[in-house]
């Protein structure tokens, strides 16, 4: 015993020199809080009697139950609750699945592998629709194709005479041919990316052998595919699942409810119990999705080498195709871009939809100090303070929650790098990815369980700038900690250790040499999520109220007044600002989207 | 002078990286440790440096206790006085040629213009100081080792521990700096340690060498000395190239007959001649299986009884391939090991 102390003491001189494996262990105890925490929390809401309950269950509040599954999966209200969602839900991931492959693969094809014109503007440009606010798209739909259902402006088609089917106007079909149209450019770019990067030996040797080009497509490229086509669909189904928006504009007139929406509805009807138990559920499809894409991820790293040199030629000569297909092409942009931005503009300046006089053109809906009739909103959204302040609001905590996210993940990225303490630098790595199983808008119903009560020493922070910070924050750091540890990795921890060699404590050698290196990636640790963040819709509308408004959820707030124009404005605005920064920061930061593409 | 007492390192699993080591570097030496990949000798460069502490032992510098387990004392890399030069360089990309070999300067507080100076000075000696104001991906691979090698020399380290740092040069290059690291020894009068895989390298530079294998120390000795006088088998075929004869069976057995009793037998490449022995000798008929001429060496393959043998020779030899030869070797250069591969 004695012979160990001086042995304690040795390892504490060394500690003492180098605050990593402190760092570390403050990393990791802070990410649990925020990260495993709310988890447990909801879990526990989900199983434990809520305040005003107590009649219902027939137990005290606080006390254990099976109240709240029986009441989810079992009762007579299951089937609205909880079972009808589900299956809509399935529906819709299915059909966008389905959609975004056909579109998206066909394209990926179509790029990297015929001699179409315009291949290069056409691969810039098809990810364009990813770059917009997911519910642009529904905004848009609704604009042309709204019937008397829901109040407000009449659609397009509408006024122009023609009623439009309540199965066209709302529900599953537009849900999945919008969120579609917003998916499709992730496996456009999964499988472009799988395409460039299969050896061309593979296909050469096949093509040696006497295969034909389609032989080859059909009985080697396409096995060779079907990895990032798995990952592809499971990208979508998971980000289908946490997605809120486009359902809750196109989906509520109709009574069309999934499970995200569900979950909204039963945290604004304070139904805490239940919420608790979809989020639950919500969680536990996430994880799985993940979990199995990332075993067919590592199959695909097995399956498909880097690139050999010289391929023969890989591009099919479409001959008399070229432009037909070129066609094909372009009608897709127009369709998921040019149509829906276009729509959104000219609806915001015509006073009704479809009449083409002159005097039925106007800048009101931008610009005028007063709007009769627009109570919620008495005035163009230019004027008064409520789209500036909704700015202001976005900007400061997107920014805030994204300079946290950056420096969280260098940090990470540092202590998993300098290898002083392994077990927490595994365990940081692990819980910083975490996140990423989880839907967000589940997360923020879990964050919203632990954060919306005082627990100890931390206060209430529902309906506080700080909880949307840290939720931000935490859901974007799977993103920029693994940037951070890749720039880490990268860089080595040699660098660092040549300057304490040369005598640099250990504040000089992160103020001088680690953060001056990393500079390129601390920006791009923080304007990726930024970018993402100011879009963000499904986090944010579990946790803001009137007094915290974005500019996302300014512009549900204009849908659920029905102010149209108004709504349309806001998310022009969005789309302007979110598609502007993201090709900025593609331009800065040099990377493309394609890494990014969990953002 | 620096001394290593009982020190192990070990990395959590049961293997120890370094076991037990002792070992005396004098001032003012050059020594190498000397090893193949994962010995353990950048393991315990990196201990001297203070980067990694062990997890027994003691160092010392000239009195300085720098890591005492047992004793519990430690002083950390910032505080050890030492430079070290990586294998990679690692130099800073954010900070100009000037800028880097500053640094240690500035981190010890010298005045702006002392310190430039004494840079200036230290780039000087490398022969880099035409590019001081170039940032590190401006300069070749030469060049960035020697400005690696200013931004140690420039804060005057008592010790200079350099981790294979010509390994990343083309063999020209190399040459060259085998040559540049030994007059900067020679001019700065500092202790190097320098750690290396190749034999050639510590053999041309080194005053000692320190062969380790498995996180064991093999043998401490002056390069001459360890090449005629190798302490066992190991260090007898990692030394030397092209390596030492270690045959075996009926071959083994000719040469031990003549050398003397042991389990084992080694004779270097160019201890082999061939032609007419010289009196007691040791003496075999051979056949040529192949000649490897090489300008100004010629390699011979010889089958001989039950076994091969490599003969290097510095003439041009009269021989060809399918030939019958006499080989021989004399009796002091047959080395002859025990049961446990230590020499006799």
């Amino acid at each position: 015993m004695f012979k160990s102390r001086p042995r304690i003491r040795y390892r504490l001189q060394v500690l003492r020199h180098d605050p990593t494996a402190a760092m570390g262990l403050v990393l990791a105890v802070l990410l649990v809080y925020l990260v495993v925490a709310p988890l447990g929390a909801v879990l526990s809401d989900a199983f434990r009697v809520q305040f005003g309950d107590q009649v219902h269950a027939g137990q005290q509040p606080g006390e254990w139950t099976g109240y709240y599954l029986w009441r989810v999966f079992r009762s007579r209200i299951a089937e609205l609750i909880f079972w009808e969602p589900l299956l809509n839900t399935v529906v819709v991931s299915l059909g966008t699945v389905a959609f975004a492959l056909l579109v998206g693969g066909g394209m990926a094809l179509l790029v990297a592998r015929t001699d179409v014109p315009g291949r290069r503007f056409l691969a810039g440009a098809l990810v364009v629709p990813y770059m917009l606010p997911s519910w642009t798209f529904s905004l848009a739909w609704l604009t042309l194709f709204k019937n008397e259902r829901a109040g407000g402006q009449p659609g397009v088609l509408q006024a122009a005479g023609v009623r439009t089917p309540d199965w066209l106007a709302y529900g599953a079909v537009p849900i999945i041919v919008t969120l579609g149209l917003h998916y499709f450019p992730f496996v456009f770019l999964l499988v472009g990316n799988a395409l460039r990067r299969i050896d061309s030996q593979l296909e050469d040797s096949a093509r040696i052998l006497g295969a034909s080009r389609a032989t080859v497509l059909r009985r080697i490229t396409g096995p060779l595919l079907l990895p990032a086509l798995s990952s592809a669909v499971l990208l979508v189904v998971g980000r289908v699942l946490g997605t809120f928006g486009t359902p809750y504009i196109l989906g509520l007139p109709a009574d069309y409810r999934v499970l995200s929406t569900g979950l909204y509805q039963s945290i604004r009807d304070r139904s805490t119990g239940v919420a608790s138990v979809l989020a639950g559920v919500i969680v536990i499809i996430g994880v799985l999705v993940v979990l199995v894409d990332m075993r067919l991820m590592r199959e695909q790293r097995r399956f498909v080498t880097v690139g050999g040199k010289g391929a023969m030629d890989r591009v099919g000569h479409l001959r008399r195709g070229r432009w037909p297909l070129w066609s094909v092409a372009a009608g897709v942009l127009i369709l998921s871009v040019v149509v829906p931005i276009m729509t959104l503009l000219l609806s915001t300046v015509m006073r009704t939809p479809g009449v083409w006089r002159l005097d039925n053109f106007t800048l009101d809906f931008w610009l005028a100090e007063s709007l009769p009739g627009a109570v919620g909103f008495p005035h163009g959204v230019l004027r008064g303070g409520e789209l500036w302040e909704a700015a202001y609001n976005s900007l400061v905590i997107v920014g805030l929650a994204s300079v946290i996210c950056g420096v969280l993940g260098l940090l990470v990225g540092y202590v998993v790098v300098r290898g002083t303490a392994p077990r927490v630098a595994a365990f940081l790595r692990q819980v910083s990815f975490l996140p990423y199983l989880i839907p967000g808008i589940a997360f923020a119903a879990a964050s919203l369980s632990l954060f919306a009560v005082q627990r100890g020493p931390v206060p209430a922070l529902y309906g506080t700038t700080a909880l949307l910070v840290l939720v931000m924050a935490v859901t974007h750091l799977p993103y920029s900690s693994r940037s951070g540890i890749a720039a880490m990795t990268q860089l080595g921890r040699e660098p660092e250790e040549a300057a304490q060699i040369c005598g640099a404590s250990w504040p000089a050698r992160m103020r001088r040499i680690v953060f001056p290196i990393q500079k390129g990636a601390l920006v791009t640790g923080v304007v990726l999520p930024f970018v993402s963040g100011l879009k963000e819709l499904s986090i944010v509308i579990m946790l803001t109220t009137t007094g915290t408004q974005l500019l996302t959820t300014l512009s549900i707030t204009l849908v659920d007044y029905g102010y149209t124009q108004l709504a349309n404005a806001v998310v022009l605005m969005i789309a302007l600002v979110s598609f502007t920064m993201t090709y900025l920061a593609q331009r800065l930061t040099r990377s493309s989207l394609a890494s990014g593409l969990g953002g | 002078m620096i001394t290593l007492r009982g020190v192990s390192k070990s990395y959590g699993g049961s293997d120890l990286a370094v076991r037990d080591l002792d070992l005396v570097i004098p001032t003012g030496s050059f020594m190498c440790l000397l090893g193949p990949s994962g010995c353990g000798k950048t393991t315990t460069l990196r201990m001297i440096a203070g980067l990694e502490q062990p997890s027994s032992g003691t160092i010392e510098v000239d009195g300085r206790v720098l890591d005492s387990v047992e004793r519990g004392l430690y002083v950390p890399p910032e505080k050890r006085r030492m430079g070290l030069v990586f294998q990679n360089y690692a130099l800073w990309p954010h900070l100009t040629v000037l800028g880097n070999t500053e640094f240690g300067l500035r981190m010890r507080k010298v005045p702006a213009a002392e310190r430039r100076e004494r840079a200036i000075e230290a780039l000087r000696m490398v022969r880099v100081d035409d590019a001081m104001e170039r940032y590190p991906a401006q300069l070749s691979g030469g060049q960035q080792q020697r400005v690696a090698l200013a931004r140690m020399l420039a804060i005057n380290p008592s010790v200079l521990l350099l981790d294979e740092p010509l390994s990343n040069l083309d063999a020209r290059l190399r040459l060259e700096m085998r040559a540049e690291l030994k007059r900067i020894h020679e001019e700065s009068g500092t202790t190097v340690v320098f750690v290396t895989h190749d034999q050639l390298e510590a053999m041309t530079m080194a005053t000692d060498v320190a062969v380790m294998e498995a996180g064991r120390l093999q043998q401490v000795a002056p390069p001459m000395e360890m090449y005629h006088r190798p302490a066992n088998r190991f260090v007898a075929e990692f030394v030397g190239s092209p390596p030492m004869n270690l045959p075996s069976g009926a071959l083994a057995e000719s040469l031990l007959r003549c050398a003397g009793a042991g389990s084992g037998v080694g004779v270097r490449p160019e201890a082999l001649r061939l032609g007419d022995p010289e009196p007691g000798a040791w003496q075999e008929e051979a056949v040529v299986e192949a000649v490897l001429p090489a300008g100004s060496s010629w390699t011979v393959r010889l089958r001989v009884l039950d076994g091969e043998l490599f003969a290097l020779s510095f003439r041009e030899l009269d021989v060809e391939a399918g030939q019958k030869v006499r080989v021989w070797a004399r009796r002091g250069q047959v080395h002859v090991f025990d049961a446990e591969g230590v020499r006799v």
